[in-house]
């Protein structure tokens, strides 16, 4: 059977749903309505014009029940008429409130006897700005009965009490309360939206709560404060905002890719980038759809072997971030375990911008700006590198001969270049436009939107990334309010054809600063720089060709279905389709000139498609439980596919550059073209019982099947319980410490599987070996399958403390967990008498992960025209090895060691720079100190350094004055990291490549106390840089606090805007990473790479509209 | 009203049936296909075409992998060992602990190369049994795959004495194997052998089943060839004979004048290593040649041609005057200006000579060392003449006289000088003639001199890699290391 036969059933069941929706859906043509009926009852009338209308009719049955069936005719339009002609000839009046008909009896005729003991409710719920909201829940204080509003935003409820108040409460709003008497009334009760942390809506695993009624932990990121950064990947708007959550930029060039790590995760299997390969990566849903974290298919080399600055890329830099309503982040087992083998590393989940009913709105944004690399090294002038290297030439015992061009006069002692800020010192532009409209009916609305966003290359202003997206949103019900339909689409189309390489750690950066420019006047390349550099010019990259042209297609529709009271299913399809085309060519004008240049031209093409479905129904029932209790139930299913398509065509010597867009011309050349699959389905139920709004339990299972295991192994159940305490609501507390407004105790616990593990892993495979043997093409066997692996096991325990004082302005969430990682995925070491060295297995070794997470908001100070709000989060984490069972491990990575992070590296001792030699020192493993040039071996590597952050976290500030806002956002991290000098040079001044002042320290005679050591250029010192390298002298404190975000706007508010047609008007200026407090020298402490371009520093101006 | 929510709550109801309907298939739904650039599990012997890649796989492998051929074979690193070539690159650790004896245990893991490919060789064999029905050249795949096996034992005991051995792809076996005597060993590779002589068909064949004059895959004169060589090591020197006769006698194999030898054409070709198109090149022929001019320009060395040994000056002046193999596999190569005063600076094997892709096969057999083969084992029965007689038409190939020995034991020396002569850089023929006829301590003494090196006699066997003595507590250590 195909992969397609068997995904037949699944459509089936989705088709279901909607035919089934379908049936049930009455004509939704509101205006016309037409009748012919004999002897139809009132209430059968009044049921057949809410129907066809989509108003709402409410009356009480006495005012009918004592009227007769009637006769007649209706082929009118308008509700208005329509009704008068439905109560022509009967006592009765109607009034028309919003959707709303209210029928009563015409006064003078007696009125049916009301039960004294009733009480009747009924009218319409909506937010501030008139839409209306649905599923409002409303209650009558004390009592036991209740209900929510409709689709419509419409209620209709009756108590048994005579009186009382009624509550009207919805997540995310301030509740209302209203007194009510025994007399019909129509209400129409506008909530106020909630700002505060505690009303917060959360997005979680299929479904919304409200922070306070959480019992698991979830940081939520909304719209607005992403909308503070001006950043083309809405990961670098997230950094430092969420605890638990660290993020890096893996380099920083616009369309790289980034490392996440959701509380310290870590496992054995190197299957993240970035610094801690040993990162497993979160996963992350867009509208419920996963996409591919860790890099994409993109091409990981140049045509010509060079590493492109990509790294793989990153699916998010393909997602407008203006177009992200909010970001969940979902880090404790409560939250997690639903998402079954795949939660173990946390869960991102982002959720689009959807059309809201009944607002009518144009909002069109534009910003411009720059971007630059904002740290540049200090490196030596002309004067002190000429007497660096006279120097080490002379402690050397050399000669200046005539390949030393640098110090023997042919290059002019009088020329000094900066070269770092020739060739990445430029401004880049970066321009942003946005247009959206949303509008629509009573039944339907919509939105639209189109984006542009533009940035330019900052090094050598070589190319730039360009992207253009449109989207829309259409939102839907019937009127019968059973039925509502959302479908969202987005197709963005990007090409970047920046220079594939980055140059920040390229040698011509660190060309002697007297050397003669790489590049001729005409931009051409210098290929006569020296008699030393004849062959070769760093900077011919340049003249490489790359393009990559990337199409995201994000589409999503969901079906929510309420057949009956306090039930609904609720139905979603989610389709993504990202595909990219990148050529990556070395023409020869990249290349030395000469006769046989051709020859070394290359080309590579690389395609790949990524398609991921997903689809999942449940049906969710909430029921009262007992007086005080709700109870809410949900089940389903849910099954996700993705498949990996990528094709590569390469070509060499090419008889000409103008066929390099075709890799298929080149005179060799290889082709190939591989699919992935990945499938995973789950079962799930989740148990939510909330008693008094005090006590919380939640349960969540879920059986899960994944493709990434044997067939034997495929199944494994996971789940969790959270509970909460909302603390607060106890009269000990509301009587002892009012000023306490919220408190709430929370923990969980839970199983989350972790499939972090290579596709097909389990899969005895046979690859089609290089080459021809004798006209045939052999096959190997690849022996790394294992048939027996499972999942990753993850124990989780989390228990947070939510505290609010002074009507919550000070709001105070504490959290400590602790993960046991078992069952483990690890390349184990085996005897080559099996055919390899290494074997993947599951091992019983024990991870530990745990740690502090704090945040902290606060309304500093609210005055009448002037508020201060400010939040800080910290996030301290943990982690390490608790057991291995087997030992051998260390034989594949002798740093894993018991009772010791995993994110270690371990390092020679380094003992300083020697006063009487003036080259370095280390202390071997039998404790001897010298310079141990050649006699040190990885088991003199005796110190331990973890690398992981030992915290990290943000501190936001904002101002409001009137109309204008201020935010100050402040990331930090406390981190060790490799020196920037280590990295340049290996540790000595004097070689033919430029360094940075630090070199000027550097020991000169017997007796010197310094950090840096004699000037050299003789090989001997190679070995002693090299071991310096690998030893504790070339880490350093890596800590540093940026001023991430500043953003300034203003609200522009007068009468001409009104009469412009304008009904919003705002203008803002925006900067990113601005200032960076450190000691660490020279280098990124982000990236910690002297070879990476630095997170760039952007500022951009915008101006944003409303009509 | 109430009617109505019992129409919903019955479809709501169906939906959910039929959505669970939907469910029962999820276990075939997680069936997913395998990458289209592999073939999973059993599927690779779902046919002729197939299982004939597995089995091309190996030859690839032994081809390419290096274990025969290159700078990490075992021709190489056996003829620096003992005492055919000299290092020209102090400053490459790995040629130079070969060169000067220095192993220690982690540097000879041609061990975990040879194990590979037996895994491989194992994983074929039971592919091809367990599907049998559906091939019709099964015979000859299987008989491939057991010659293979053998000659992969024959080399792992020849480098490291006692073997472990593994006759099944399971890696939990594997990993907990211990080494057994030689003896066994060579009855396993003598079992794998004369399987492959009743499986395997006199002619050549190709990969897709047909007969062919090409002789890259082995056939049942290949097997005889090796039992033969296995029988003389094994110290049955009737199965020696015999199988050496077989060949000996058989028209299609003859021996080539000395400049023919090598191609992938000769007729003394038994069974030979085809180079992977599109190279297409045998190392060999880049490892001691190369672009390399027979002048070197001033301030060249053969390093700059990536060129890292030569010919050891004691095994160059072995050589009888007028032996043409001295100036037909031999290449002298002069420095500017020549250190030397009359010979050249540097000798180098030239038994490769060609950059033509397919020229020349890497000689795995080849009927010369058939002939020397019968000569030792008639030597060993007794039959000095006959001995002699094979001798002197080797002898003769290369233009020198009948050899003036008379006696057994110098026979047995003028023999083991000719394989020296005949068979240099071979397939390490020359470390293993000379520990079997326990010649290597009296000749490492001597060589090891030049070398600036120490010498023990439990160098004759190669230490494997520690890592598998961790993981396999079984595995003992090659005694002395």
């Amino acid at each position: 059977m195909t992969g397609k036969s068997k995904i037949l059933p699944w459509i089936g069941s989705f088709c279901a749903v909607c035919l089934a929706t379908f049936l049930f859906s009455p004509a939704a043509n509101a205006q016309q309505f037409r009748l012919t009926a004999r002897r139809v009852s009132l209430k059968n009338l009044f049921k057949q014009i809410e129907t066809q209308t989509g108003y709402a009719i409410l009356y009480q049955p006495e005012t009918i029940k004592d009227l007769p069936d009637i006769d007649i005719t209706i082929d009118i339009e308008g509700i208005k008429e329509i009704m008068e002609q439905a109560l022509k000839n009967l006592p009765l009046d109607f009034v028309l409130i919003e959707r709303t008909i209210l029928i009563r009896r015409k006064a003078g005729i007696t009125p049916a006897k009301i039960e004294p003991d009733e009480l009747t409710a009924m009218g319409t719920v909506t937010d501030e700005a008139g839409k209306p909201l649905t599923g409002v829940t409303i209650k009558i204080q004390n009592g036991t009965s209740g209900g929510t509003t409709d689709l419509t935003g419409h209620f209709s409820l009756r108590f048994r009490e005579k009186q009382g108040t009624l509550i009207f409460s919805f997540v995310g709003y301030t509740p209302q309360e209203v007194e009510i008497k025994g007399q019909k009334k129509i209400l129409t009760i506008i909530l106020k939206e909630d700002h505060q942390e505690l009303s917060q809506v959360q997005v979680i695993a299929y479904g919304t709560t409200s922070k306070q009624l959480n019992p698991g932990n979830v940081t939520t990121v909304k719209a607005g404060t992403i909308a503070h950064a001006s950043s083309t990947n809405v990961l670098e708007a997230l950094q430092g905002r969420v605890p638990g959550l660290f993020i890096q930029q893996n380099s920083g060039q616009t369309g790289g890719d980034y490392l996440l790590k959701i509380r310290s995760s870590v496992n054995f299997v190197a299957s993240g980038t970035g610094s801690n390969s040993n990162t497993p990566q979160p996963m992350i849903l867009i509208d419920g759809v996963s996409i591919p974290v860790g890099g994409l298919p993109q091409l990981l080399s140049g045509a010509s072997g060079v590493p492109t600055v990509f790294r793989g890329g990153n699916f998010l830099n393909y997602l407008n971030p203006d177009d992200i309503e909010s970001i969940d982040v979902l880090k404790d087992a409560d939250a997690t375990a639903i998402y079954g083998s795949r939660g173990a590393y946390g869960v991102i989940l982002i959720t689009t911008k959807k059309a809201v009913n009944d607002v009518t709105k144009l909002q069109v944004n534009v910003s411009s700006g720059f971007a630059m690399d904002p740290i540049l090294p200090h490196l030596l002038n002309t004067r002190d590198f000429i007497m660096l290297r006279k120097e080490a030439l002379s402690n050397d015992g050399v000669a200046i001969t005539a390949a030393n061009e640098d110090v023997n006069g042919t290059w002019s002692a009088d020329r000094n270049k900066n070269w770092p800020k020739i060739y990445e010192g430029n401004f880049a532009a970066r321009t942003n436009a946005g247009i959206s409209y949303n509008g629509g009916g009573d039944l339907t609305s919509f939105l639209i939107s189109g984006n542009f966003r533009q940035r330019q290359n900052v090094e050598l202003n070589k190319g730039g990334y360009h992207d253009g997206q449109l989207r829309f949103s259409v939102n839907t019900h019937t009127p019968d309010k059973r039925l509502a339909i959302n479908m969202t689409g987005s197709f963005l189309s990007s090409k970047n054809d920046m220079l594939a390489f980055d140059i920040t750690g390229n040698s011509a950066l660190f060309l002697a600063p007297n050397a003669p420019d790489l590049l001729n006047a005409d931009g051409s390349l210098n290929w006569n720089v020296s008699p030393t550099l004849q062959h070769y010019n760093p900077i011919a990259i340049v003249n490489t060709i790359y393009e990559n042209k990337v199409q995201n297609l994000l589409s999503d529709l969901s079906l929510d279905f309420h057949p009956m009271d306090r039930l609904w299913v609720r139905s979603r399809l989610g389709y993504n389709q990202i595909s990219s085309d990148e050529l990556s060519a070395t023409p020869s004008t990249a290349l030395e000139p000469g006769p046989n240049v051709a020859q070394k031209t290359a080309s590579i093409y690389n395609h790949y498609k990524i398609e991921s479905v997903n689809l999942s129904t449940y049906a969710e029932y909430t029921q009262s439980v007992g007086q005080k209790g709700t109870l809410n139930l949900k089940a389903g299913g849910e099954l996700n596919s993705r498949q990996t398509a990528v094709n590569d065509i390469y070509g060499s010597a090419f008889s000409s550059d103008a066929f390099l867009h075709n890799p298929g011309l080149g005179a060799n050349g290889y082709a190939d073209y591989n699919t992935i699959n990945y499938r995973n389905i789950g079962f799930f139920g989740i148990a939510k019982l909330v008693w008094d709004d005090k006590y919380i339990v939640d349960l969540n299972a879920r059986r899960d099947g994944s493709s990434r295991f044997s067939e034997s192994n495929r199944f494994g159940t996971f789940g969790s319980v959270g509970a909460a305490w909302i603390i607060s609501s106890e009269h000990f507390i509301q009587e002892n410490a009012p000023w306490v407004s919220f408190a709430k105790l929370r923990s969980s616990y839970g199983i989350v599987g972790g499939d972090a593990l290579a596709d097909y892993a389990y899969l005895a495979v046979y690859n089609q070996a290089a080459g021809t043997y004798a006209g045939q093409t052999g096959l190997r066997n690849a022996i790394l399958a294992n048939p027996n692996l499972q999942w990753e096991r993850n124990k989780r325990v989390d228990v947070g403390l939510e505290l609010g004082f002074l009507k919550n302005r000070i709001y105070l969430e504490t959290d400590y967990y602790q993960n046991h990682s078992t069952n483990e995925l690890v390349n184990q070491p085996s005897s080559s008498v099996t055919g390899s060295t290494i074997s993947p297995i599951n091992t019983n070794a024990v991870i530990e992960t745990s740690g502090w997470e704090f945040s902290l908001s606060s309304t500093n100070l609210q005055v009448r025209d002037f508020s201060w709000h400010s939040v800080f989060n910290m996030s301290i984490p943990h982690n390490k090895l608790l057991s291995l069972p087997n030992i051998s491990l260390n034989i594949v990575n002798p740093t894993f060691m018991i009772g010791k992070p995993l994110t270690g590296i371990l390092l020679y001792k380094y003992e300083g720079v020697n006063p009487q030699t003036g080259n370095y020192n280390f202390m071997n493993a039998a404790g001897q100190t010298g310079e141990h040039l050649t006699d040190l071996t990885s088991k003199d590597k005796t110190e331990f350094l973890d690398l992981a952050p030992k915290f990290f976290g943000g501190f936001q500030n904002t101002f409001k004055y009137r109309r204008f806002q201020l935010t100050v956002f402040l990331s930090f991290t406390k981190r060790t990291g490799q020196s920037y000098w280590s990295q340049q040079t290996g540790g000595y001044p004097g070689g033919s490549g430029n360094l940075t002042t630090d070199a000027l320290r550097r020991w000169q005679k017997p007796g010197d106390m310094t950090d840096i050591p004699r000037a050299s250029a003789a090989i001997p010192t190679l070995f002693s840089a090299y071991n310096f390298y690998q030893s504790t002298g070339a880490y350093t404190d890596a800590s540093y606090i940026r001023l991430q975000q500043l953003s300034f706007s203003y609200d522009i508010k007068s009468n001409l805007l009104a009469k412009a047609g304008l009904k919003t008007l705002s203008v803002s200026i925006r900067g990113q990473n601005l200032l960076t407090f450190t000691g660490y020298k020279n280098g990124d402490p982000e990236q910690l790479n002297y070879s990476l371009l630095p997170t760039l520093r952007t500022i951009t101006a915008g101006i944003d509209a409303g009509f | 009203m109430n009617q109505t929510r019992i129409k919903y709550s019955l479809k709501a109801f169906l939906i959910v049936i039929l959505f669970s309907m939907g469910m029962t298939s999820c276990k075939k739904y997680l069936n997913i296909p395998p990458p289209t650039n592999k073939i999973a599990g059993s599927a690779a012997f779902a046919n002729d075409n197939s299982t004939s890649g597995v089995v091309t796989g190996l030859f690839s492998s032994m081809s390419y992998t290096g274990y025969f051929t290159g700078a990490g074979g075992i021709a190489f690193a056996s003829g620096l060992y003992c005492d055919e070539l000299s290092s020209l690159n102090v400053n490459n650790s790995a040629i130079q602990t070969f060169y000067l004896d220095a192993l220690q245990a982690g540097n000879a893991n041609q061990w975990s190369a040879l194990y590979a490919d037996l895994y491989q060789a194992n994983v074929a064999i039971e592919g091809i049994k367990a599907n049998e029905s559906k091939l019709f050249n099964k015979d000859q795949w299987l008989g491939e795959c057991y010659f293979s096996r053998a000659l992969l034992f024959f080399y792992i005991t020849n480098l490291y004495g006692e073997a472990a051995l593994p006759l099944s792809s399971d890696r939990l076996v594997n990993g907990l194997l211990a080494r057994v005597p030689q003896a066994q060993v060579y009855q396993q590779i003598i079992s794998d052998l004369l399987q492959a002589q009743t499986l395997l068909s006199d002619s050549y064949k190709d990969g897709f089943g047909n007969t062919t004059t090409d002789r890259a895959r082995p056939n049942r004169n290949a097997a005889t060839a090796l039992l033969a060589k296995v029988y003389l090591y094994a110290g049955n020197w009737a199965g020696a004979e015999g199988g050496a006769s077989t060949l000996i006698n058989n028209a299609s194999y003859q021996l080539e004048p000395l400049q023919n030898v090598f191609l992938s054409n000769s007729k003394e070709l038994i069974w030979g290593l085809a180079p992977l198109v599109p190279d297409g090149i045998v190392s060999d022929y880049k490892l001691y040649s190369g672009p390399m001019p027979a002048q070197l320009p001033a301030g060249q060395t053969p390093f700059n041609y990536g060129i890292s040994a030569a010919l050891n000056n004691d095994f160059v002046n072995s050589f009888e005057s007028g032996d043409q193999r001295f100036s037909q596999w031999i290449r002298p190569v002069n420095l500017t200006p020549a250190p030397l005063v009359g010979g050249a600076s540097y000798y180098f094997p030239a038994k490769y000579k060609s950059a033509v892709s397919g020229a020349e096969y890497l000689s795995m057999l080849r009927l010369a060392e058939q002939y020397l083969i019968r000569a030792e084992a008639r030597v060993m029965q007794n039959n000095l003449d006959g001995a002699l007689a094979d001798l002197n038409l080797i002898r003769s190939r290369a233009g020198l006289g009948a050899s003036a020995v008379s006696t057994k034991s110098d026979i047995l020396q003028a023999i083991l000088k000719e394989r020296r002569a005949e068979l240099f850089t071979e397939s390490g023929n020359r470390l293993f003639d000379l520990r079997r006829t326990g010649n290597l301590d009296k000749v490492m003494a001597n060589a090891i001199v030049a070398k600036g090196a120490t010498w023990s006699t439990y160098k004759q066997y190669w230490p494997i890699p520690p890592g598998d003595l961790v993981v396999d507590p079984f595995l003992v250590q090659t005694p002395g290391y």
